[in-house]
């Protein structure tokens, strides 16, 4: 299982179709704007986003609750339990 | 495809790591490209090395490149002796080629261009992935 940082809807717009349905996602920097009301396309289901960045741009309420917010401490823990990260930017 | 992402010296280290150098920055815009390329010369030294070129990554593979007048390195004569540091597994992407109206034969060295599904085969095949 691969995690996947996205850290600019550009870097999305590149990479996206390289996520498999397994492999786990974070949003991250300019990358949570890529949640602001679009559909993401992507193969998996897994996604995160990293909360203080979304609170940094004004965003915590504009974005989908069902998508999994991550504080620092659990964006390490992802990363722990990844086999492998790709940080697209 | 399996076949030929191992290179035979590979199997001779079992524990070696295999690691996947991605490049999706355009040339000369920014530091990045180049340093992608320093560190997979250098990772080349002790790892099992594969580069995979991406988006704007591509546009480093370009012919014709010409930095005299910006004074630039023009570091896209580098990709020639990969062969030589044992990189011989490079790939890029080929709906990027398409994106980017560029085509194999436009390229200073031969690459393989791979379907999205097998960039993602590609990227879980590998121990550890460095973008660039």
């Amino acid at each position: 299982m691969i995690l996947h940082t996205f850290n600019s809807p550009h870097a999305l717009q590149v990479s996206g179709a390289f996520v498999q349905e397994n492999d786990q996602v974070l949003f991250l920097e300019d990358g949570v704007y890529c949640l602001l009301g679009r559909t993401l396309n992507l193969a998996s289901n897994d996604i995160h986003v990293l909360q203080p960045d979304l609170e940094a741009r004004g965003l915590s309420d504009r974005v989908d609750p069902e998508i999994n917010r991550a504080n620092y401490e659990m964006f390490v823990q992802l990363c722990c339990d990844a086999d492998s990260i790709s940080n697209w930017f | 495809m399996p076949g030929s992402m191992q290179i035979a010296w590979s199997h001779l280290v079992p524990d070696m790591k295999t690691l996947l150098f991605v490049h999706t920055s355009s040339p000369h815009g920014s530091i990045k490209a180049q340093e992608g390329l320093d560190a997979l010369l250098m990772g080349s030294a002790f790892a099992d090395c594969t580069a995979l070129f991406l988006g704007d990554g591509i546009l480093q593979l370009l012919k014709n490149q010409d930095t005299q007048q910006t004074g630039q390195k023009n570091f896209s004569l580098t990709f020639g002796s990969l062969q030589d540091y044992g990189v011989d597994k490079v790939f890029c992407s080929k709906t990027h080629l398409l994106n980017h109206d560029i085509d194999e034969s436009d390229l200073v060295i031969d690459v393989t261009a791979l379907e999205d599904k097998d960039i993602a085969t590609l990227l879980a095949s590998h121990d550890v992935i460095l973008n660039f």
